[in-house]
């Protein structure tokens, strides 16, 4: 029953971050998209990190790491490392610095107005929401099958069919509706507080589990 | 210096694609796989690339330089 409260707990403390990110919003529309371009360089971090950190990259690496070997949780973080930032550097400057000149708040405004074309703006448009959706998707059903598999023995009596655990569509929905909660009222602050948030958490549990692991697999 | 970045990122890149450490069991320090420690160390080098690149290959005012060329 500890993990599903200890699940629930750290659920609860992002929609309160969202509620407490809404109390700040200024009521424009940039505002709600980029934060007023007011995040500055340690927020983005942490939240670039909290946006990595995915099913895909915890899931997926752990899967993977399994088959491979432990070196491909370096190869993540060395990858992430040198792409990242150099897509900041050629890339994001320049980006960031028109979006605040122009008022830009999606990557279809800009390039609509680059390229002086509203066709390119209805092109890219499905391209980015379809390249989004898969994406999304692994995010929500992995979350669903670790909350499962966390949970398993939490209630019995109320899911005999997954050994207690609190069955992967459930999860895959309350996680949902958590950051449909804290996307909807907090916007790109809120988005930007709660993955700093669990980067914190991600970055003080990574090396707890580093350590425990490194201690009970000791001498094998 | 910008040829000089290019290189370092280029050679970043390339000491990305080991093949050479994943099936090495050693242990570095003797609690570390060294495949694991050899991108542990290859995020380090990157951090320290970047680093140095923003501190001497990123104008100061390279907002206000990008404002300048987005000019009409």
């Amino acid at each position: 029953m500890i993990p599903l409260w200890i699940i629930l707990g750290y659920l609860a403390l992002l929609l309160l971050l969202g509620i407490f990110a809404s109390r700040f919003f200024r009521g424009t529309s940039s505002d709600y998209m980029v934060a007023s371009h007011s995040i500055g360089p340690f927020l983005l971090l942490m939240s670039i990190f909290g946006t990595t950190m995915t099913a895909f990259a915890l899931v997926g690496s752990t899967g993977e790491a399994f088959k491979e070997g432990i070196g491909v949780y370096g190869m993540l973080a060395s990858s992430s490392g040198i792409i990242h930032s150099l897509c900041f550097f050629v890339l994001g400057v320049k980006l960031w610095d028109f979006g605040r000149r122009y008022g830009y708040r999606t990557q279809i405004q800009y390039f609509r107005d680059r390229l002086d074309s509203n066709g390119i703006g209805l092109l890219l448009f499905p391209i980015l929401v379809g390249l989004v959706i898969p994406y999304l998707l692994i995010g929500v059903i992995s979350s669903g099958v670790v909350v499962q598999t966390m949970t398993v023995g939490a209630l019995p009596e109320w899911f005999p069919d997954t050994k207690g655990g609190l069955p992967s569509q459930w999860g895959s929905l309350l996680i949902c509706i958590v950051v449909l909660v804290y996307v909807f009222l907090g916007g790109m602050r809120g988005t930007a507080w709660a993955n700093a948030f669990q980067t914190m958490v991600f970055m003080v549990l990574g090396v707890v589990s580093f350590g425990v692991i490194a201690h009970k697999l000791g001498g094998q | 210096m910008p040829r000089l970045l290019c290189i370092l990122v280029l050679a970043l890149l390339v000491l990305h694609q080991d093949n050479w450490f994943w099936t090495d069991g050693r242990l570095v320090f003797g609690f570390i796989p060294i495949g694991l420690f050899y991108h542990a160390s290859l995020s380090v080098a990157a951090a320290l690339v970047w680093w140095w690149a923003t501190k001497y290959c990123w104008p100061v005012d390279s907002g206000d330089a990008a404002s300048e060329e987005a000019a009409p």
